[in-house]
């Protein structure tokens, strides 16, 4: 199977600053921040977010294998463990009721509801089933270009985050507006951009000879 | 003076993909991106068209109200352009948000759809790789990907040269905006007959 998929939607990231290449940096900076699964976390942690091998996402990256050329293949792993909102209000509801009936009491404080709701989260998490994504991405060191296989903006966020704390490197979004800034800035234009608002299409309307 | 940070010129998404509606239909479909070079694309399905992704497009476009006051409009299927939804659509004031485009550059095709809102492009399907290495096909899909990039992003540039010209509020725009109401006219004639 291809890393990158024929068919693809993305969103495009600019690099900024340099990028020096390292390579026992590099790896080292992969590594301190490879993917860890969940079950090696404490159990309230409930999400886990790092690289993974581009050709198998249950193997840490490596240098050499994520190079091609001026391109560097990368692979985001993210794990979250979910519950259901309306399971959790559920077995809450038959344990306060089970803790009144025990207590003989009519109302419980609001501190024993979140005692109840903490052991509730923390059982139903520990049992709950691991959502995996993966995330491509494709960076152009040359062109500082960076293509992510992904277009919501958790995911662009969750990516720019890890990015930035791996290399040491920003990412700016390529959207409408920066773009325009760019072309502004290289056309000195930044005057007529700054002040600029949405124009309308429609016609005006013509008054009646 | 630079853009003040926060202020998001991202309208301008949406101007550009209803720009492109305009300038292809008055230009033959085909736009500059260099003093040489030019760029051909579409917004529909060409049935006497060879290529079997042309005559397939599934046709989509979506049309936003600048403001929340009348509904959003979703055209899918055949000739969703040159429908009368869409022709009153702009006459509304509507802009379009979403659409799927096909852009042929030497011998390229690319199909794909486009969000105004952050540009971000959806479906876009890539050159076939020739290669049998893995790393060659990458690099393939890679360079493919960065052709693509570049000529969408001069085509972006082109607007913006036309945009933020200071001709733009005298000469281009009510050049559109004519365009629109002609449209309607006609659409009104067809009505009429």
């Amino acid at each position: 199977m291809d890393l990158i998929k024929r068919m693809v939607s993305f969103s495009l990231f600019k690099v900024l600053g340099r990028f020096s290449f390292n390579p026992d940096q590099f790896q080292l900076n992969l590594s301190q921040n490879r993917f860890i699964d969940l079950s090696q976390k404490s159990d309230i942690e409930t999400e886990s977010c790092g690289w993974v091998s581009p050709e198998n996402c249950l193997m840490d990256p490596v240098v050499d294998e994520i190079f091609y050329d001026s391109y560097l293949c990368l692979s985001m792993r993210l794990d979250c463990r979910t519950i259901s909102k309306t399971l959790l209000a559920d077995k809450c509801a038959l344990e306060e009721k089970k803790k009144l009936a025990e207590l003989g009491r009519e109302r419980l404080s609001k501190k024993e509801r979140q005692e109840i709701r903490e052991k509730i989260r923390e059982e139903l998490m520990k049992n709950s089933p691991i959502k995996s994504l993966i995330f491509r991405a494709l960076w152009n060191y040359e062109s500082q270009n960076c293509f992510l296989f992904a277009t919501s903006s958790a995911a662009q966020h969750r990516f720019s985050q890890l990015f930035e704390k791996t290399f040491g490197l920003e990412l700016e979004l390529e959207t409408p507006s920066s773009l325009a800034i760019a072309w502004a800035k290289s056309h000195n234009a930044i005057p007529v951009l700054s002040p600029l608002e949405p124009s309308s299409f429609v016609p005006p309307i013509r008054k009646a000879e | 003076m630079l853009v003040a940070e926060g202020e998001s010129k991202d309208f301008l998404g949406q101007e550009f993909l209803t720009w492109l509606w305009y300038y292809g239909e008055t230009h033959e479909w085909t736009l500059p991106i260099s003093e040489q070079e030019t760029v051909s694309y579409g917004m529909d399905h060409d049935e006497e068209d060879d290529d079997p992704d042309k005559q397939k497009m599934k046709e989509v476009v979506v049309l936003e109200p600048p403001n929340e006051e009348t509904c959003v409009q979703r055209l899918q299927g055949r000739k969703t352009i040159d429908s009368p939804e869409a022709i009153v659509a702009l006459k509304q004031g509507k802009k379009i948000a979403m659409v799927r485009l096909h852009l042929s550059y030497q011998d390229r095709l690319w199909l794909f759809l486009c969000k105004a809102e952050h540009l971000s492009i959806s479906s876009l399907k890539l050159v076939q790789p020739k290669a049998a290495d893995p790393k060659q096909r990458v690099l393939e899909l890679a360079e493919d990907l960065e052709q693509f990039t570049r000529l969408f992003e001069q085509m972006y540039a082109y607007f913006l040269s036309i945009r933020l010209a200071p001709s733009w509020d005298a000469e281009e725009l009510p050049k559109i905006q004519t365009w629109i109401e002609e449209q309607y006219q006609e659409y009104q004639k067809r009505l009429e007959e």
